[in-house]
């Protein structure tokens, strides 16, 4: 499913002494099935814009389109807007209430009206793709699990409503480098199996670089990049100055560009950064 | 929506009433209470909205600011005052089936829900204007003379602080959890009452739970700084009474005596 968003503004505390700007004039289009990554300063808009997306809060001027539907429009139903673009909060392992894992799960697809068989086959297939032991799990209480099971059994329950778009709120914050790897992991694992729309909301530039398709760098409620990850990082100079980064592979291309002028820099995995190495050295033995 | 809130809330601002002693602030809010049940008049409320006008003027908090709070407790005034209307005899104004509006009744309502407005909008201006430190430290020097009796006083206007620190970050938390649940689909607006109460309880359990992970952190920093309770605790800015508490206390006192003098006088 596609997201259209046209001139999208919005203002926190309207009339109020604490007025902000949160977002600004931002447009963009995300294909069906692309990956794409917002980055940006605590405090860019980034969350807000996340927001919008699935009509919790509504834009001042502006439009949503997602699918063929205006959500922007007052007469849209939100439940099935909700239901369509599953948003996963940052730490959403706060938001587990439920007795079991597998009741939690089942919340809500059960709000959208599933019920029976067809219920317990979503929460057995959420809680599965999400990589835990559904056996083993759907019994217990989450709140005995581990802090990255929790993480997953929160995903699953986003996912377990059949969203076509998910929008990911630094879904790895917190989480240990094992975790981290599983969670990065999942998302990858659904981008390919699903084909759903992604969008990744993350401060982990490594992370970004090697898992999206599309970057989107919001800066002070503005979009001001929008492009594939290698164009962005490219960009060094105005990253740096907007608070953010590169990716490790990118940055250290950077600080090796002074000893091995001529070097491309434009790599962004490790392994890339290691060829354009070996090829420079070999480049310079002749 | 549930940030309007401003229960508790302190309301950055240089004002002659925000350098005020804090012990002036809580006597005089005590104070406050008392003569708002002194008075038995509508112009006696007269005298009082007057009096928290001017109050409000020097504080340069906006009015709007401090309204925004009474949204929150529209209903319990909304309560008291349909309680109110149809429960006292006297003469008919209005009469359908069971229900029956007197006079009386419509004089009582108004009169309450005029009261419990002026007592929220009061106390409130204490925490405004107020910073919740200051009102600690305030509280804890008040209550000193009772130590001798038992009374944890230290520990109490820890407690209260606490509290006050906390409101604006459980309703944070509040909302965070009650947007993540309608992400989830769950539906907050419709359905009758019970229906209502049951969809609370996907925000109350992470609100609980929350809550006592915030404690748990809060304890354990404590303890990180050696906290070791209040004994023999001493502290960096003593605070003391200075002029303005002289005058803000005469003024007091004069306006308690108004107040009492107008019980008297024969007035609507």
């Amino acid at each position: 499913m596609s997201i259209t968003v046209e001139n999208l503004t919005y203002t926190y505390s309207k009339g109020l002494p604490n007025e902000t700007r949160a977002l600004e004039n931002v447009s963009f289009q995300l294909e069906p099935g692309e990956f794409a990554a917002v980055i940006g300063h605590t405090g860019s808009g980034k969350s807000t814009l996340m927001q919008q997306l699935n009509g919790l809060l509504r834009p001042d001027s502006g439009k949503i389109t997602v699918g063929e539907v205006c959500i922007t429009d007052p007469s849209t139903k939100m439940t099935e807007v909700r239901r369509k673009v599953g948003l996963v909060f940052q730490y959403p392992e706060y938001q587990l209430f439920e007795e079991t894992v597998a009741k939690d799960v089942a919340f809500g697809p059960k709000q959208v009206g599933m019920t029976g068989e067809k219920l317990d086959r979503v929460v057995e297939e959420s809680i599965r793709l999400t990589g835990l032991d559904y056996e083993e799990v759907k019994e217990r209480s989450p709140f005995e699990l581990s802090g990255g099971q929790k993480r997953r059994v929160a995903i699953a329950g986003v996912l377990a409503m059949k969203p076509e778009i998910l929008i990911l709120d630094e879904p790895t914050a917190g989480l240990d480098p094992s975790a981290h790897r599983d969670v990065l992991e999942l998302i990858r694992r659904i981008h390919r199996k699903e084909r759903m729309t992604i969008l990744l909301v993350s401060h982990n530039m490594g992370d970004v670089a090697e898992l999206a398709d599309r970057v989107l760098v919001m800066n002070r409620g503005k979009l001001v990049m929008n492009g594939t990850p290698a164009e962005v990082f490219s960009r060094g100079e105005p990253l740096w100055e907007m608070g953010l980064g590169l990716p490790p592979a990118t940055e250290f291309m950077e600080r090796l560009k002074d000893r091995m002028p001529g070097i491309d820099t434009a790599q962004l995995s490790i392994e890339d950064a290691a060829k354009e190495i070996c090829r420079y050295l070999k480049g310079r033995k002749k | 929506m549930i940030r309007d809130i401003t229960l508790g809330q302190y309301y950055p601002e240089q004002s002659v009433i925000h350098r005020l002693d804090a012990r002036t602030k809580i006597l005089g809010t005590l104070l406050y209470i008392i003569e708002l049940f002194l008075v038995n008049s509508f112009a006696g409320f007269g005298l009082v909205i007057l009096a928290l006008g001017v109050l409000i003027g020097i504080s340069k908090v906006p009015v709007r600011f401090i309204f925004r709070g009474l949204k929150a407790v529209v209903f319990i005034i909304l309560l008291t005052f349909l309680l109110n209307l149809f429960m006292f005899d006297g003469t008919v104004l209005w009469h359908w089936k069971f229900l029956t509006i007197t006079y009386e009744g419509l004089y009582r309502s108004c009169f309450m829900a005029l009261r419990l407005i002026l007592l929220i909008i009061g106390t409130s201006m204490l925490t405004l204007t107020t910073k919740p430190m200051e009102l600690t430290d305030g509280l804890e020097k008040l209550l000193k003379p009772f130590n001798r009796f038992g009374l944890p006083s230290h520990e109490i206007a820890l407690m209260m602080s606490i509290a006050l620190r906390f409101i604006p970050t459980l309703l944070e938390e509040t909302d965070k959890i009650m947007k993540a649940q309608q992400a989830r689909g769950a539906d907050f607006e419709s359905g009758n009452l019970i229906q209502r109460v049951k969809n609370m309880i996907p925000i109350l359990i992470p609100l609980f739970v929350g809550s006592f992970r915030i404690a748990q952190d809060l304890a354990l920093a404590m303890e990180a700084r050696c906290y070791h309770g209040g004994v023999g605790r001493t502290r960096m800015k003593e605070i003391v009474f200075s002029r303005r508490d002289g005058v803000a206390g005469v003024l007091l006192a004069v306006f308690l005596g108004i107040v009492i003098a107008s019980r008297w006088m024969p007035l609507p």
